[in-house]
């Protein structure tokens, strides 16, 4: 069986997008404004001239000017057309007067709900035109981020180190390469390199944004936190606006969570809502049950809110808008090895859509190769296909798990391939074992995993049938999960069609 | 009853038809922005001697500190700026820099009959144009005239700098073509040094966070960051503009432009208020956007000499820019723009030949 603990641990680990989906997502805004310039007034000699005596030149200086003081009033139109009008298209100075025209107005009909990766572009391609860049921009700390995005999403988890570690050394001080690199660590398992990374950068103590990445790292790595107090200062200070301090205020209240000190949390979660973004609306989702507080349903619409989406979905079993969203997710970040193992889960488990379930594990698994919660997935996909040698092959070898429960649909799972490969005895063991190991601390569990069972002995025909298939109801009522129910309900619908 | 800042009392404002220092009559005054060379406290008119030389005069307009509520610290400042431009024309007349525009005739004198009567002028060489009108008109524009242009403009650079000047507001509109030398070709000469640093010699303007124009300004200015090194300060902001304005001259657009086009708004220097350190690495990547998107006119091997030369001279980090060749040498400035000027020779004799191979 698969498995998705929607309770299970989350921390406000940051996103890792390109460059240009971060920068659309806001989490790289300035944390100070400057001065405001009078735009007017700075251009207004080359708006007389321009006015006086046109010609291209004064016209492509004035419009050089109204580009780099980006003001697109009036009379930028203005200038556009008079360029546009006696311009050659062939010149260099028209490809220009295009690009700005096209940023001074964007088109708006373009929909930033499709998730990046839905790009035309092949990945390919943008790896092979970020090396060419960097082979002529060595220092540029960006590309080499965005390559490292690319080459882990490929399972090139080498090269994305490299490019990584030349990165933070080119750029120690800035957020989109610091974060980056932290999610990178907290992928690749290493939560320790991600907490020395930020505490090294003399920003992580100025901005909250990194500070909380560091926090949730060093959660993650099981480290103490000496910044507490700086983020308690910054929450508290009035100095930042609520936007940048979301992340950390909602980072603070997870610690809370797992100190036991709802209210504390509460308010902690509260101040993140001020001006949340999609990560920390997942967070306050994950949160809601535990500290008791209600999420305004309204903030799931938010922009690229898929995460969050797929969870609250999933925790009403809506499951064809889980598998939906959580695909997405996965699109947003096809490294992250949670989007995988939940949207293959509800994909195999809510739609016993077992073909999409199994491609989802199969592209995730080439930067998780090892990771057993994928491989269980993945073999309960391709046992419920029929490919039972792959399915034999994922479970081979698989040992580790970090919690029980994940171990025990681990043996599921192999229960569920030894009857598909005919050997129900062994089947019938293992799923007992995996029935007692969920035990009373996860009734819902335990109803599955004995739905499930029925489900292969009434394949087999067995005398095995009646006796599981009603254990499996008696668990089913004690658990009143929706989930088992789901269960239940498919054992009594396969039970009725292969008796009739 | 009349004020100082009448303009019937202001001598400056009425010298038409008079003569000025050696026999030049003055002609009918510019409109203000008329001024080539954008001077910040100045009144113009051409001028032309009988002898049939032609200059171009420009007036302290004192009012100016009439006008303001610090009348004093204003009049300072008019009087220092105005003394140290026309200390370093001079300089740069008595130095014969061939690729800046010179004063030809200085002077002070009093005009009877005005409140406001004394006279402090300047007679600078008369350019035929600045330079966006001389590509606007010229009936040959290519590639060649282009990089002859670029050249002079990369050599006054160096001459300034050679004499420890540095311009600071360097932009096409300050850059202007004299009529056609011995060799037959127009000549590009840098005008306007009226917010030039010159080492050693205090200015009111060395204090200013953008000396120059805004909108020329180095990426380290419009970010409001101070190098606290000099030549980092002054120099390399000159190497800055030169690229810029190469860029202006080869693709019609300033570096500035390529570089708002390029970087998000959420990181534009008119939104972006962190430190310019943390801004580097966005800029280094707009950077290298713009160069990949420059469109060029020469030939691939020329356009990669070209991009390599804009990025000697525009790396956003002001610490790292220069010739490689100036920065590497153990002596002298790391901004030295001799390798430059060379580099930009080459590049226009190769697309001499291939203008030539393509005609």
């Amino acid at each position: 069986m698969s498995l998705w603990n929607i309770d299970d641990e989350r921390e406000v680990v940051p996103r890792w997008r390109s460059f240009k989906d971060t920068v659309s997502s806001g989490s790289l805004y300035p944390l100070t404004t400057p001065p405001r310039v009078d735009r007017g007034a700075l251009s207004a000699a080359l708006a007389e001239e321009f006015r006086r005596s046109p010609s291209v030149y004064v016209a492509a200086d004035y419009l050089s000017a109204l580009m780099t003081l980006r003001d697109f009033s009036e009379s930028f139109d203005a200038v556009i057309h008079y360029l546009r009008q006696n311009v050659s298209p062939q010149e260099p100075l028209a490809a220009f007067v295009s690009r700005a025209a096209t940023i001074a107005h964007p088109d708006t009909t373009a929909t930033s709900e499709d998730p990046p990766q839905h790009r035309r572009q092949s990945r390919n391609l943008r790896i092979a035109h970020l090396r060419q860049r960097l082979r002529t921009e060595p220092g540029n700390a960006i590309a080499r981020v965005d390559l490292a995005l690319e080459q882990l999403i490929d399972g090139n988890l080498s090269d994305a180190d490299r490019q990584i570690r030349s990165a933070v050394q080119l750029a120690p001080n800035n957020r989109f390469v610091l974060r980056a690199a932290t999610r990178f660590r907290l992928s690749t398992a290493d939560p320790d390199q991600a907490v020395r990374t930020l505490s090294d950068s003399s920003l992580t103590d100025r901005d909250p944004w990194l500070l909380a990445s560091l926090i949730a790292a060093a959660q993650i790595a099981d480290r103490s936190i000496p910044q507490h107090r700086r983020a308690r200062e910054m929450l508290s200070s009035g100095n930042f606006a609520p936007r940048d301090v979301s992340e950390l205020a909602s980072e603070l209240g997870t610690l809370e969570v797992h100190a036991g000190r709802d209210r504390r949390a509460r308010t902690f979660f509260e101040q993140s809502l001020t001006d949340p973004n999609e990560n920390t609306i997942a967070q306050a989702g994950w949160a809601a049950k535990a500290v008791g507080m209600r999420l305004d349903t309204s903030l799931l619409q938010v922009d690229r809110g898929y995460e969050a989406r797929a969870r609250a979905s999933a925790r009403v079993s809506d499951w064809d808008t889980a598998t939906t969203e959580g695909l997405r997710w996965l699109q947003d970040e096809p490294f992250a090895i949670e989007p995988a193992v939940n949207t293959s889960y509800a994909a195999a488990f809510g739609l016993e859509d077992f073909q999409s379930a199994l491609k989802i594990t199969e592209q995730s698994l080439r930067i998780h190769p090892n990771d057993s919660s994928l491989r269980n997935n993945a073999a309960y996909a391709a046992a419920n296909l029929g490919r039972l040698d792959l399915a034999r092959d994922l479970t081979r070898g698989m040992v580790s798990f970090d919690d029980p429960n994940g171990f025990n649909a681990f043996k599921a799972t192999r229960g569920l391939i030894a009857f598909r490969e005919g050997n129900p005895g062994q089947g019938r063991e293992l799923y007992q074992e995996a029935v007692e190991g969920f035990g009373s601390d996860q009734p819902h569990l335990a109803a599955m995993a004995l739905g499930l069972w029925a489900i292969e002995e009434h394949r087999l025909g067995t005398t095995w049938a009646k006796t599981i298939t009603n254990e499996a109801f008696r668990a089913s009522r004690r658990a009143d999960h929706p989930d088992a129910d789901l269960v239940i309900q498919r054992l009594l619908t396969f039970s009725t069609i292969r008796h009739e | 009853m009349t004020s100082m800042s009448d303009d019937s009392q202001n001598a400056a404002l009425h010298l038409e038809g008079r003569t000025v220092g050696e026999g030049w009559v003055v002609g009918p005054r510019n409109k203000p922005h008329q001024d080539a060379t954008g001077g910040y406290f100045s009144i113009t008119y051409p001028v032309a001697r009988r002898d049939g030389a032609q200059g171009f005069l420009k007036v302290l307009n004192l009012a100016k500190a009439f006008d303001s509520d610090y009348f004093i610290d204003e009049l300072n400042w008019l009087t220092a700026e105005y003394v140290a431009e026309r200390d370093l024309c001079i300089l740069c007349g008595e130095q014969r820099l061939s690729r800046v525009v010179t004063a030809i005739d200085h002077g002070q004198f009093q005009l009877s009959g005005f409140l406001m009567a004394p006279i402090s002028y300047i007679i600078f060489e008369l350019a035929t144009h600045d330079v966006r009108v001389a590509m606007s008109t010229s009936q040959r524009l290519d590639a060649t005239l282009q990089l002859h242009y670029l050249h002079n403009l990369a050599t006054g650079v160096a001459q300034l700098h050679a004499r420890r000047i540095a311009h600071q507001d360097l932009k096409p509109s300050n850059f202007l073509v004299f009529p056609a030398d011995a060799t037959g070709k127009e000549v590009g000469k840098i005008g306007d040094l009226g917010r030039a640093f010159r080492s050693g010699s205090a200015s009111p303007h060395d204090t200013m966070e953008i000396p120059g124009d805004h909108i020329y300004a180095p990426p380290e200015q419009l970010y409001r960051h101070t190098y606290a090194d000099e030549a980092t300060r002054r120099y390399a902001a000159d190497l800055y503009q030169v690229g810029s304005i190469a860029t202006f001259l080869i693709t019609g657009t300033t570096m500035n432009a390529h570089l708002a086009a390029h970087i998000p708004e959420p990181l534009h220097w008119n939104v972006y208020g962190d430190t310019y350190q943390e801004a580097i690495p966005y800029l280094d990547h707009a950077f290298g956007a713009t160069l990949e998107s420059l469109s060029l006119p020469f030939s691939d091997q020329l356009n990669q000499r070209f991009r390599q030369v804009l990025r000697y001279l525009c790396e956003p980090d002001a610490e790292r820019r220069g010739h490689p060749a100036a920065r590497r040498s153990r002596h002298g400035s790391p901004y030295r723009l001799e390798r430059i000027v060379s580099e930009l020779d080459l590049i226009a004799r190769r697309a001499a030949l291939e203008v030539r191979d393509a005609s």
